[in-house]
């Protein structure tokens, strides 16, 4: 009994993906397809982004919720610099990704310095930047041909280089987005797993107290967490860029609710029961499948956030529940 | 929430009519592969899934459907861009026989529709510029949606008021009623635009009724509000009474309700008119569209579906009190006289 | 012995988890009348017999007799149902909170199934006092928040309740490790009392001489098996013997001071923060210098101040030679000052992380290049160090919770000594560390102290003189007295540490 439910905690929710994979391909043979899979992975490409960012968080025991607002306020100024401004896209990219280090290490810098607890600081910073993001167009969504305050018309456009990041295919197959990610991934992962730094941050979030009596500047560790993540989100904020196509104020809703839960789910993958970069990556990955396969199997649109919540109270269940805890 | 318990109970009897009629024999005198051949699959790919409009709009595609022996599958995550283009390849991996593409950004779900129909997926698209010639594009009309509301400004005022105008810039069918807008100040130079205002944050109505609170205190020379959409309406409608002017403004929109109905019948409403479409013949329409294209049957690449002006007035006298009733009274409303073919049955009855 | 009636019998108990075999073939009898205590270094597997007595764990091996009749404990309440009564450690997890003393004393017949819908006030203090009457706490105020009366007398409460339930063996699990030496002595009455009224009581305690004091026998585990039973006259010798076995004497040390010529620290008129006196000390390589103090005689501040966590306000520390500054850690670990805090579980165990992540942590930037970790020569390092000072583990893998706390220690002063040092600071390295493991740490410190030397912060005595080669004591921030431990005379400096 006993091994059973060690082995269930390891490989459980491994099995339950392999077996999902299994039925629906049995059911709806055109879900196998080379094409299902990487529209299956272009779905999720945004949120699984964020979810690695919100990893280093989780992982030095913080938390960022304004991933999902710092992602579409890169949107915003992406739009902003290309159809507004009608400067290189190069520009639009750099402000983004600085955009993002800015807010990390503002949020950094409260948590650590000003102290406050890390739910409440980046809360406030959510709503800032989502206010902050309607201000340069004066609310309005940012696209070609948009009526500026001086009653111009807006002339520039989103380039075809900055579009081909969201919407392009490489091989006329796999979506660029999903390359990104992929890398993304495998960096973070080795990050996190090979060296010293992903250590030490698995060290804070154990205890922080004794990290800093071992000689750590654990500080400046916190704060790179918080820069990390801001980066990350701005560059899931450049790719939706890219996907939509427009600077859209609506665009940032839900991201961040969707990242977070992936991570969550991570943590069952393999019983770590620990923020970790392919638990993030596994748990985006097997939410986006059940909903394609669930779509395919006539599942209606309205009972997927259902479904996202039965897996995670199911993955909770696995990492928490399961292992029994002694009085 | 009666809508929406209508709208089911419509799909469900819908579903046991359709799969008892239509698929067994095929439709007489259709062409393939209508003629009783294979089940046709066809996916509705939305921007938006809540609201009034998106749910009648809904039921009337699924009637349609129905009707047709289609089977419809109903894509949706409320207001996220890049889940709706994401939909567009699941349903290309489906293999479905053709895709509605309702609402979204041009710029998003340009290259989607385009990989659909490389794919061989016919696709129709209504109220989003798909800048397609391959995709035909069913819209309201929109101008004359706009048109129809201020005519009946202009008629109320003999052509002269101070309007306030409450739109948004940038959405494609605020954009062509804003036209009529431009138009009606060219034509009458006694009509004046005070001010501009106007948000979509949601709430959408609570939002722009504090704008147009401010807005009244600064220019009480305001006498009219167009504001060609029935949710910004409503923030007006809403300002005006916190502000207790509503018996010395009038108000014009586009779009209609039953919430809108109870709003302007009320014996002191400023609301004084709306110009609207049927969303539920839309949604028909849309399907009609794509099942001709699915039948290799021409048809043309602009669709306008002709709206209709609703007084308040008229209402009060014909003691309408909700879209049931506007229907029952307004037979043409129904059903648009728009792409019907002998073997495309139609729903006659009136919907609901 | 034999006269009395025998009770409980606890027959080839064996128990395993996973592939470590915790308990084998433990076999204990209880007799009425009686204390019983069970000794065993930590992790020797005195709290699975336990456990098992209790009924957590349901797939024990072996057989419980109980009058006799063989019975199955598959949870808690059989236990409880046959007669087994546990009072653990923690006072507070015995407790409710938020309810008077008599709902407290109560609280099986509140909780229970047959009680009434409707609470009955009367019938709760009429039970609790007769509840209170077992151990003579009629003098409790009833209606008293649980929060306000003292923790031993929330300890006897958790005992009434536990006596009212009339059970046949009543184990007391490390009763007095939250109570004063004085509520201690009024436990212990009341287990006399116990006793004499037929009462069989198990008793289990870290505190040897109370062992010694209060037992009718002693039962001992050792590395999960039968280590002996000893009956009275208990010396304590004896039980640690049957413990940990024949400890070689690893205190036959020679020490010369002038063995050891280099100078490694030097403290010159240092002053540390929270106080006016300037220090002066010397150690000297190859020496393990004991400091001893009142907690608030300035130990911790010294120690702070020579880590770099606190700054010095006046003088000078000269370290091999050099006259040294730094205002962080991370300069104190590169001047070779290394530091095993106090404390273990708040200030240095790195939880849900193996024993290797635990032990390289500091030194993480010697095992790396260009930041990638090279797990290779972080796990020869780290399996040399777990295997010179004995730590019992499953493996270099294993997570830090698997390990009894005397190897936790192990392990955490191992992160400390892995590298090398010009002196390592050990701030009370025994609080909760059982023999055994004690003396494994001190014999590693004396064979390998030699270039370097070892400065550690204790408030015991007898923990010092066991290791030290010279003692200072610490009265009031200032250094009162210096002497090699072999010339210690232990009054002198017990009087020496409390002087006013």
């Amino acid at each position: 009994m006993e091994k059973f439910v060690a082995f269930a905690i390891k490989y459980g929710f491994l099995i339950v993906m392999a077996g999902s994979f299994l039925g629906f391909g049995l059911l709806e043979p055109s879900f196998w397809s080379w094409s299902n899979m990487f529209s299956i992975l272009l779905g999720i490409t945004i949120v699984g982004i964020l979810a690695l960012g919100v990893t280093f968080t989780l992982i030095v025991d913080g938390f960022d919720l304004s991933i999902g607002s710092t992602a579409a306020i890169c949107v915003m100024i992406s739009s902003y610099v290309m159809v507004v401004l009608n400067i290189d896209y190069i520009y639009a990219i750099l402000l983004s990704i600085l955009l993002g280090i800015t807010i990390g290490l503002v949020n950094g810098l409260l948590i650590v310095k000003a102290k406050i607890p890390d739910l409440l600081a980046t809360l406030g910073m959510m709503f800032l930047i989502q206010g902050l993001q309607l201000i340069p167009s004066a609310g309005m969504s940012i696209g070609t041909g948009m009526m500026l305050a001086d009653g111009t018309e807006a002339e520039g456009e989103f380039a075809k280089q900055f579009l081909f990041l969201g919407q392009g295919r490489l091989f006329d197959l796999i979506p660029v987005p999903v390359v990104v990610f992929a890398v993304l991934a495998i960096i973070i992962y080795f990050v996190l797993q090979y060296t010293k730094w992903g250590r030490i941050l698995y060290a804070i979030g154990g205890n922080e107290k004794a990290v800093k009596l071992a000689g750590v500047n654990v500080e400046r560790y916190k704060i790179m967490a918080y820069v990390l993540s801001g980066t990350i989100s701005s560059i899931a904020g450049i790719l939706l860029a890219a996907r939509i196509g427009r600077g859209d104020v609506t665009s940032g809703g839900g991201l961040l609710l969707d990242a977070v839960a992936a991570a969550l789910i991570g943590y069952a993958v393999l019983g770590v029961k620990k923020p970790n970069a392919l638990g993030s990556v596994v748990g985006v990955i097997f939410i986006g499948m059940l909903l394609n396969g669930l779509t395919m199997l006539s599942l209606p649109y309205y009972t997927q956030d259902f479904i996202k919540g039965i897996v995670l109270v199911a993955a909770l269940i696995f990492t928490f529940g399961l292992s029994k805890s002694e009085i | 929430m009666k809508t929406k318990f209508l709208v089911v109970c419509s799909i469900i009897l819908g579903m046991l009519f359709g799969a008892n009629s239509a698929l067994a024999n095929g439709l007489k005198g259709a062409p393939a592969p209508f003629n009783g051949g294979k089940k046709i699959h066809i996916a509705l790919i939305r921007q938006m899934t809540e609201g009034e409009f998106m749910q009648t709009f809904r039921a009337g595609a699924q009637i349609q459907a129905n009707l047709l022996g289609i089977k419809l599958t109903v894509f949706g995550k409320s207001m996220d861009n890049q889940a709706e283009a994401n939909f567009v390849y699941q349903a290309i991996n489906m293999k479905v026989d053709g895709i509605i593409i309702d609402h979204g950004l041009s710029e998003t779900m340009m290259k989607p529709a385009a990989d659909a129909i490389k794919a061989g997926i016919p696709v129709v698209a209504f109220d989003v510029d798909l800048k397609n010639p391959k995709i035909p594009q069913i819209a309201q009309d929109d101008e004359l949606l706009g048109m129809l509301a201020l005519k009946a400004l202009v008629k109320d005022f003999n052509g002269k008021a101070n309007v306030g105008y409450v739109s948004i810039a940038g959405i494609l069918p605020l954009d062509k009623r804003d036209r009529s807008w431009q138009k009606i100040k060219k034509e009458y130079p006694g009509i004046k635009e005070i001010v501009k205002t106007g948000t979509l944050e949601s709430p959408i109505a609570s939002k722009n009724a504090n704008q147009v609170k401010a807005v009244l205190l600064a220019h009480p020379e305001i006498n009219a509000f167009f504001a060609p959409y029935d949710e910004l309406g409503k923030g007006v409608v809403q300002a005006l009474r916190e502000a207790r002017k509503q018996d010395k403004v009038k108000v014009y929109t586009a779009d209609i309700s039953t919430q809108d109905i109870r709003e302007m019948i009320k014996k002191d409403s400023p609301w004084a008119a709306t110009a609207a479409t049927n969303p539920a013949s839309i949604g028909a329409v849309s399907v009609r569209a794509i099942a001709l294209k699915i039948a290799h049957v021409k048809i043309p690449h602009n669709i306008l579906i002709p709206p209709m002006l609703f007084t308040a007035k008229e209402l009060r006298a014909m003691k309408i009190k909700n879209m049931k009733q506007l229907r029952k009274k307004f037979p043409k409303f129904n059903s648009v006289d728009l792409l019907n073919y002998p073997w495309i049955p139609v729903d006659k009855k009136g919907l609901f | 012995m034999i006269d009395k009636k025998l009770l409980i019998r606890a027959v080839d108990i064996s128990k395993t988890f996973g592939a470590t075999k915790a308990l084998s073939g433990v076999s204990f009898d209880f007799y009425e009348g009686e204390i019983f205590s069970i000794v065993g270094a930590n992790g020797a597997g005195k709290s699975t017999f336990i456990k098992i007595l209790c009924g957590y764990y349901a797939d024990y091996e072996g057989k419980i007799y109980i009058d006799g009749k063989l019975v199955k404990f598959e949870s808690p309440r059989d236990a409880y149902e046959a007669g087994i009564q546990v009072v653990h450690q923690s006072i507070e997890q015995g407790i409710v909170q938020n309810m008077s003393v008599a709902e407290n004393l109560a609280l099986d017949m509140i909780i229970s199934p047959n009680a009434s819908f409707v609470y009955d006030k009367k019938k709760v203090l009429k039970r609790a006092k007769e509840i209170a009457s077992k151990m003579d706490l009629e003098y409790l105020d009833m209606d008293k928040n649980i929060q306000d009366i003292t923790q031993s007398e929330k300890q006897m409460i958790i005992i009434a309740r536990a006596l009212a339930t009339k059970p046949k063996l009543l184990i007391l699990d490390e009763p007095t490790s939250s109570i004063s030496d004085k509520e201690a002595g009024m436990l212990f009455k009341t287990l006399y009392k116990l006793r004499d009224e037929g009462v069989s009581i198990l008793y289990i305690s870290h505190y040897l001489a109370e062992i010694k004091k209060i037992s009718n026998r002693v039962g001992v585990i050792r590395d999960g098996k039968f280590g002996g039973l000893l009956n009275q006259p208990l010396e304590i010798s004896e039980i640690v013997k049957a413990m940990v076995g024949d400890l070689e004497s690893a205190f036959e040390r020679t020490y010369d001071e002038k063995d050891s010529k280099k100078l490694i620290l030097e403290l010159r008129d240092l002053v540390v923060q929270g106080s006016s006196e300037p220090l002066n000390i010397k150690i000297y390589s190859g020496e393990i210098v004991g400091l001893i103090g009142l907690i608030g005689a300035g130990k911790t501040e010294l120690a702070e101040t020579l880590f770099g966590i606190r700054r010095p306000i006046s003088g000078e520390i000269i370290l091999d030679g050099k006259s040294v500054k730094f205002t962080n850690i991370r300069q104190a670990i590169k001047h070779g000052i290394h530091m095993v805090p106090e404390n273990r579980t708040v200030n240095a165990i790195i939880p849900e992380n193996s024993i290797k992540n635990n032990i390289t942590l500091p030194f993480l930037s010697f095992f790396s290049k260009y930041g990638v970790l090279s797990k290779k020569n972080e796990i020869k390092a780290s399996k040399r160090i777990i295997d010179d000072m004995g730590i019992k583990c499953e493996g270099f893998g294993a997570l830090i919770e698997s390990l009894s706390g005397g190897n936790q220690q192990k392990v955490i002063v191992a992160r400390w000594l892995l590298m090398k040092h010009n002196i390592v600071i050990l701030d009370e390295p025994f609080q909760g560390v059982d023999i055994k493991s004690r003396r494994d740490i001190s014999k590693y410190l004396q064979e390998n102290t030699r270039d370097s030397a070892v400065l550690m912060i204790s408030s015991d005595i007898d923990e010092l003189m066991d290791v030290t080669d010279k003692i200072m004591v610490m009265n009031k921030s200032k250094i009162i007295w210096s002497e090699k431990t072999s010339e210690v005379n232990r009054d002198k400096l017990l009087s020496l540490i409390t002087q006013e």
